[in-house]
């Protein structure tokens, strides 16, 4: 493995670039004549490799079995033969809506949700006088809470809204006042991570729906992606909730 | 997890006090990967994918961080996720599937990056896998040495050996140890031929 006149220590030195311009000249003199030292060098690169590909699979492992504790923290969703996936999933959805009956859980995540929404500000500037201007209407009806009239005045203007994200953030926000949460959520899930404003408000928004609609799991899936982007507007509220979230839940979460 | 910050996760990396670093790797988990995996799923992945993905990109990033080929102009988030993104594009082109995505910017790492960080050829798997079976001692020699670079005296006062000859003479002793279960388990897999 080694040539007789090199050490390993020289292969090393020359790998690392830990030779001066003087040392590099020469050996690389004798590498072009000596093939018994090139094939050191070689062998000795592959020590180097492999020494890193050791540490890489080992990373690689831990990160499989990190993943697993993530995994465990979210709702476990066990895995079945497909023919039966529709069967669980109808039996699922009765018990879901059970649950958002029935107990008291999904009463404290309304009694959160009705806490921690707040309507995003509507700051159109100055608008004309004019009653029939829409944007008017829009808010005067938005500011006035009453969303469903805003709704429609934002639907009627689908035209024009959905040039500008903003109007589809405001979207969202009356379909998840007016008791729409699929479509809210559809509305909030168009805006992409590298939307400069709105993002956060339409994620905070889309944890709030879940929230609304008795997700908890999805909720806290959305909060925390929130919290993996510090934002000091929302991540107080968003860890409260998560806490809330956390000591409501019946089933053990281990960390 | 909001009280992990990127210095953070830079210094508990570049430790190679290995605690410190599986903790900073699991902190790095479960801090960015919702996002990754919400980013997957939006473009036709699955779970597994993004799971896979970001793992590979975790092993990139820390690989290029402890051998000092790392220059980072922008935070560890947007660099994992340019990694997830550039790796995830090639695997749809690979794939065939025609996905839209956004296009890469040039500041991210280009696939060949991610393709040639992770790609290993066979002598080197099997350096690796004869290392897995070294004493736990003479694997921490070698990876202090050959992986995080560390010097003699930096390794002898990790390892607790009293100076660093007794550090430069393990080394050799266990490089030479390696080279004889590589050379023995050459001959093994000939003979099997």
């Amino acid at each position: 493995m080694k040539a007789s006149n090199h050490s390993d220590q020289q292969l090393d030195d020359y790998i690392f670039g830990r030779m001066s311009a003087e040392e590099r000249e020469t050996f690389e003199r004798q590498l072009a004549q000596d093939d018994g030292l090139k094939e050191a060098l070689v062998k000795q690169r592959k020590v180097h490799g492999g020494i890193e590909a050791y540490l890489q699979a080992s990373v690689k492992s831990k990160l499989q079995g990190y993943h697993q504790e993530w995994e465990k923290q979210q709702t476990p969703s066990p895995r079945f033969p497909r023919k039966y996936i529709w069967f669980i999933a109808a039996a699922l959805l009765l018990l879901s809506l059970l649950f958002v009956l029935l107990l008291p859980s999904s009463a404290s995540n309304e009694k959160m949700y009705a806490q921690y929404f707040e309507p995003y500000p509507m700051q159109l500037g100055d608008r004309s006088q004019d009653p029939s201007d829409w944007m008017r209407q829009l808010e005067d009806q938005y500011t006035k809470q009453n969303y469903a009239a805003a709704l429609q005045i934002l639907q009627a203007q689908a035209e024009t809204t959905q040039k500008e994200k903003k109007w589809l953030l405001y979207l969202g926000i009356c379909q998840l006042e007016s008791d729409q949460i699929t479509a809210a959520l559809s509305s909030f899930e168009q805006f992409e991570e590298n939307d400069p404003v709105y993002w956060y408000e339409a994620n905070w928004y889309a944890a709030l729906a879940h929230l609304k609609a008795g997700q908890s799991a999805e909720a806290k899936k959305k909060l925390n992606i929130l919290l993996a982007h510090p934002n000091a507007h929302y991540d107080a509220d968003a860890r409260r909730i998560l806490d809330a979230l956390f000591h409501s839940t019946t089933s053990p979460i281990s960390n | 997890m909001s009280q992990y910050t990127d210095e953070w996760f830079l210094e508990s990396l570049r430790s190679p006090d290995e605690r410190l670093r599986d903790e900073a790797l699991k902190a790095m988990y479960f801090h960015f990967y919702p996002k990754m995996e919400d980013y997957i799923l939006r473009n036709s992945g699955t779970k597994v994918d993004a799971a896979d993905v970001f793992q590979d990109a975790i092993v990139v990033f820390f690989t290029k961080l402890v051998k000092h080929d790392l220059q980072l102009n922008c935070s560890i988030y947007t660099y994992l996720r340019s990694i997830c993104r550039n790796r995830w594009l090639s695997d749809l082109r690979l794939q065939k599937r025609t996905t839209e995505l956004e296009p890469a910017s040039q500041e991210q790492p280009s696939d060949e990056d991610v393709l040639q960080t992770l790609l290993k050829d066979e002598q080197e798997k099997m350096v690796a896998k004869v290392l897995g079976q070294m004493g736990e001692d003479c694997r921490k020699v070698l990876i202090f040495y050959y992986f995080d670079k560390l010097r003699m005296k930096k390794i002898a006062e990790l390892m607790r050996y009293s100076n660093e000859q007794v550090a430069r003479n393990k080394k050799s002793t266990c490089l030479r140890r390696l080279r004889e279960l590589i050379l023995r388990s050459d001959e093994l897999t000939n003979e099997l031929k």
